[in-house]
């Protein structure tokens, strides 16, 4: 099923040059996407327009077959209650503790203030030794920690569409195993993902289909790798958390 | 002189685009007011009675001393009067329409805006160039709903509130000061302050904290929420937001007078 269409779509980049030019790009539930491109900024600024945090000059953008109406932000809330966004323009609500973040959305939608995390939240704060912290407001994390506790946010967004830019460098080598392990439950379960890393082992563990951007257009290449999760999930095997 | 006429020009057009952008966020604000909604209910409501604390509880000792000081030497220079007046309902007026109709909605405009515009200036300035705003986006909730809309409702009522006590703190207070640390004559002072109060001087001073408060929040947040690239543009929106909602604020001040009294 496709999940995402863009035809004929470009970006501006800061300062409003040109950079992402015509691109068509579709996604399928369950792909996983790896990103190359030489430019840095031509990958964040597809991962911000593929996550709607930036507007196209021109071009279409369809999600799950209904083209979206940028005229008003509000047309993309539930779109983007759907996309995990691990970047590092992602940040945390400074005025609000780890787990007040953590828990702002089921205070939001389900109109409700629980004392504690739920048991899926909990379960991954104390994989990545985060449980110890959750009081704390953001800025009083280190950097690491910071990361973590995004990913964390994104994930128990149970996301349809996954967009993730340079895991490796974004969390640091420490936590990457245990975000690698987080990641294969989520493959499991159908999610959709693109990220970009530098990390070849990850792209060949977590990509079935390449892309490339080069001088500002998308070029989609046929698939560079057998993802090997996908061939275990199609084995049947299931995985575990802790087992991986 | 082409130049100059080509800057008045630019000018003009941006600050046709402010007002414009202004009202479009004030009519969004107000449309999600008068939506009943199922979800963040909670969330709006807590949030709400915090800004009232921020702003009215913390307020408070402020607001009060000024008031004193404010209601004091009226009263105290309205009866040093009375011998050269002959009809005592006159003073009462004068000090009716300068506390209650002209400076009391000043005074706690003015404090609100030093208190607590300037802060969600800044609150909002950062929570753009920090992201916090795009964060609350990709939540799927809308962040004019979540951090705008509370602010609104906590200033506007904080506003009202302040009103009342600002009035009956510079009345009753300022009375009580006089009595204590004067000799001046106060017989019938409170009834006849009380006989001059009419309608209008209840329902005017309510009207202007709710187009204050919306005033002072609409701006501070659209200015907060406008910056946009670089932290050194929260200090220029703070002093800008200050300055217009204080001119905002006394323009409104000067119509809504003008309505009820003239």
């Amino acid at each position: 099923m496709e999940l995402i269409r863009l035809l004929d779509y470009s970006l501006k980049g800061p300062g409003g040059v040109a950079a992402l030019q015509e691109i068509n790009f579709s996604l399928n539930r369950g792909d996983m996407v790896s990103i190359v491109a030489h430019a840095r900024d031509d990958v964040r600024l597809f991962m911000r327009g593929l996550a709607s945090l930036v507007y196209p000059t021109n071009g279409k953008f369809f999600f799950q077959g209904k083209e979206f109406n940028f005229s008003d932000y509000r047309n993309l809330l539930p779109y983007k209650q759907q996309v995990g966004y691990i970047a590092s323009d992602v940040s945390f609500i400074s005025n609000r503790s780890v787990s007040g973040n953590l828990m702002f959305m089921v205070n939001y939608f389900e109109n409700r203030f629980p004392t504690t995390l739920s048991d899926d939240i909990m379960k991954l704060c104390r994989m990545f030794h985060l449980d110890e912290k959750l009081n704390l407001r953001p800025t009083y994390l280190d950097p690491e920690n910071m990361r973590i506790a995004i990913i964390i946010r994104e994930v128990c967004k149970r996301p349809d569409i996954l967009l993730i830019d340079r895991p490796k460098e974004f969390l640091g080598p420490k936590s990457f195993d245990t975000f690698k392990s987080v990641l294969r439950g989520l493959a499991d379960t159908g999610v959709t993902l693109v990220f970009h890393a530098l990390d070849e082992d990850f792209v060949k563990e977590f990509s079935t289909r390449e892309i490339v951007i080069e001088e500002g257009k998308v070029v989609s290449r046929e698939a560079v790798s057998k993802c090997s999760i996908l061939s275990k999930v199609k084995k049947g095997e299931k995985y575990n958390h802790r087992n991986t | 002189m082409t130049g100059f006429i080509g800057n008045i020009g630019r000018q003009t057009i941006k600050s046709v685009d402010h007002f414009l952008g202004l009202f479009a966020f004030v009519f969004r604000m107000l449309a999600l007011l008068c939506r009943r909604h199922k979800e963040g209910r909670k969330m709006l409501y807590r949030t709400t009675v915090k800004q009232i604390y921020f702003t009215a509880i913390q307020a408070l000792p402020v607001v009060v001393f000024i008031s004193l000081v404010a209601g004091s030497i009226v009263i105290i220079r309205s009866v040093g009067y009375s011998e050269l007046v002959e009809d005592p309902a006159v003073l009462n007026d004068l000090i009716v329409f300068t506390i209650i109709r002209q400076s009391g909605p000043l005074f706690v405009a003015i404090i609100v805006i030093l208190r607590s515009a300037i802060a969600i200036t800044v609150e909002a300035g950062y929570m753009t160039i920090l992201k916090e705003i795009d964060s609350i986006e990709m939540m799927g909730i809308d962040p004019v709903f979540a951090v705008c809309l509370p602010r609104l409702l906590g200033i506007t009522t904080a506003m009202l509130c302040l009103f009342l006590v600002f009035d009956i703190a510079a009345i009753f207070g300022g009375y009580a000061i006089a009595w204590t640390a004067t000799n001046i004559p106060l017989d019938n002072f409170l009834s006849g302050v009380g006989k001059s109060i009419t309608p209008s001087d209840i329902i005017a001073p309510i009207l202007k904290a709710i187009f204050f408060g919306v005033i002072i929040t609409a701006n501070c947040l659209y200015r907060g929420l406008n910056v946009n690239h670089s932290i050194t543009e929260i200090p220029q929106a703070c002093s800008k937001a200050a300055v217009e909602c204080l001119l905002y604020c006394m323009v409104v001040n000067i119509f809504v007078s003008a309505i009820f009294y003239l």
